[in-house]
């Protein structure tokens, strides 16, 4: 389990709300699955998990295990960012922040910060850009089409990552935590950092790429590791 | 009944979901489709270097397992290239999508990724090896360079409706009067389509599991669209921007702009005066 300060709510949630967060405005539009409110953390987390990871029907999706993994393996990269910066490193090195909550480290950096579509709005408080809501409505709108399918085990599992988190009652374990070497390289296990899948997508830096052998390979996104030691 | 049947029907595995039996090698025909695929996508000046040297493109292939769903009879393969150093994982799709009774199939194989590996795997016995003549490759890629493959119309309808909703990455305001797009060729060995949508600045993604002409796709496809904003989503190098996911590098989007303004079918939409809607009724495909 994962210990952290306690976090159910935001104290400015119903001035968020009547700005018009995207992504169903915390709704519970669907009969097979209902997401925490988008206007309190689980809710955020959540968001963002299930717009990281593949549904079936997309490009990378490979099974619903698959996906579920990469879900959880991007929340522990949240919660590294935030809580367990391997020394030397400093958080601002890793998560391009301070951050004092989770919201600080899925937020840092505007709207085209660390995680594209997430960011603070000009009154500090946490938001979305359209395209994010509508991808989220859309995948509850499929969830609700017929028996509770895939779709809705996906969703589900984003909703109930994201609430036991924020209720420091996550059980899972961290698919990551074991890279201490990336072929050779001493790693500080746990990754930090993720992006697609893709060739032309690397951090650089001291991030280091884990390898499909350490199931670096999770929901068609590619999962990064740092250096043990700084070059 | 019907859909119970339609349900059983969508359900039933073509092949069992574990691909233990190996297909045959690839064809030589399909390993220069997916060279060609690279030749556009994602190679550079210094990939095919050493290649020239030996005379020979060397191709490993071989069966992936991986652990699907039930009931999920798609098909996994690699393709490495030793000399270019480049791991390319291929997908032949093959599941049912009950929510939308559809079911994601492709017709052949599909890049799903490509990977610079530097090492080559150590389980070589794994692996089919064919070797090809560098000549009658470079030969190939040089003379189909410029092979443009567009979406018929069909797709094309299905493409426009979607850039009608494509939303803007970081919410701007609309651009409002005439607008140029641009579409990239399609590739026959990936299910993605690039769009540099000029007028705006944008560079879009469409990519899906799907064949693109699968309805399937058209049902997700608000899911499957990636906007970057030319402006603000492109930087040097990805060092510069370490540990975030939102940018591309100038060389891609180079090449990405490249590939859909020399080789891409150039479109302009009229949206009407009085609407918001970026892409009205009247447009016409322009001469290129």
């Amino acid at each position: 389990m994962l210990a952290r300060k306690r976090q159910t709510g935001w104290p400015w949630a119903g001035a968020a709300l009547a700005l018009g967060l995207a992504a169903g405005r915390g709704f519970a539009a669907s009969p097979a699955v209902t997401l925490p409110a988008a206007t309190n953390t689980a809710g955020y987390v959540c968001r963002l998990l299930i717009n990281e990871v593949p549904f079936p029907g997309e490009r990378g999706y490979r099974s619903e295990a698959d996906t579920k993994t990469a879900m959880e393996a991007l929340l522990f990269v949240l919660d590294g960012r935030l809580r367990r910066v391997p020394a030397p490193y400093r958080q601002a090195q890793v998560a391009a922040t301070t951050a004092k909550d989770i919201l600080d480290v899925i937020t840092a950096g505007g709207v085209h910060g660390q995680f594209d579509g997430f960011y603070r709005d000009a009154r500090g408080q946490p938001a979305m850009v359209s395209r994010v809501g509508a991808r989220i409505d859309n995948l509850v709108r499929i969830a609700g089409q017929g028996q509770p399918g895939k779709f809705a085990h996906l969703l589900q599992h984003a909703s109930t990552l994201a609430t036991a988190y924020v209720a420091e009652k996550l059980t899972c374990t961290d698919p990551h935590a074991p890279v201490k070497a990336v072929r050779g390289i001493p790693a500080t296990g746990s990754a930090y950092g993720w992006m697609a899948d893709e060739l032309r997508f690397n951090p650089g830096g001291n991030f280091l790429r884990i390898p499909d052998e350490q199931r670096g390979s999770l929901g068609g996104n590619r999962f990064f590791t740092l250096r043990k030691d700084p070059q | 009944m019907k859909r119970c049947l339609l349900a059983l029907a969508l359900l039933a595995p073509v092949r069992p979901a574990s691909a233990a039996d190996a297909d045959p090698p690839f064809t030589k025909e399909f390993i220069y489709l997916v060279c060609r695929h690279l030749y556009r996508w994602e190679m550079d000046e210094t990939t095919a270097q050493r290649v020239g040297q030996a005379g020979k493109l060397v191709v490993w292939t071989r069966n992936l397992e991986m652990k699907l769903d039930d009931h999920d009879a798609s098909r996994y393969r690699e393709i490495y290239f030793p000399q270019l150093q480049l791991a390319v994982t291929l997908k032949k799709a093959d599941y049912a999508v009950p929510e939308l009774g559809q079911r994601v199939r492709n017709r052949d194989y599909r890049v799903q990724k490509v990977e610079r590996e530097e090492q080559a795997p150590a389980n070589a016995a794994a692996y089919t090896r064919q070797e090809f003549k560098y000549q009658d490759v470079t030969d190939y890629l040089f003379r189909t360079r410029a092979q443009r493959d567009y979406p018929d119309q069909a797709l094309f309808e299905r493409l426009r409706a979607a850039l009608r909703s494509v939303q803007s990455p970081d919410d701007k305001p609309l651009v409002a009067g005439p607008q140029t797009v641009y579409i990239a060729p399609l590739s026959p060995v990936s299910n993605r389509l690039w769009v540099f949508w000029e007028t705006r600045g944008w560079l879009i993604k469409f990519s899906s599991d799907a064949d693109l002409d699968n309805p399937a796709y058209w049902e997700l496809e608000k899911v499957g669209v990636r906007v970057y904003d030319l402006a603000t989503h492109v930087v040097v190098s990805l060092d510069e921007v370490q540990g975030s996911h939102a940018y591309i590098t100038r060389d891609w989007a180079a090449r990405a702009v490249f590939n859909c303004i020399v080789f891409g079918q150039r479109l302009e939409l009229t949206p009407p005066a009085d609407s918001r809607a970026p892409l009205g009724v009247k447009e016409k495909p322009a001469q290129k």
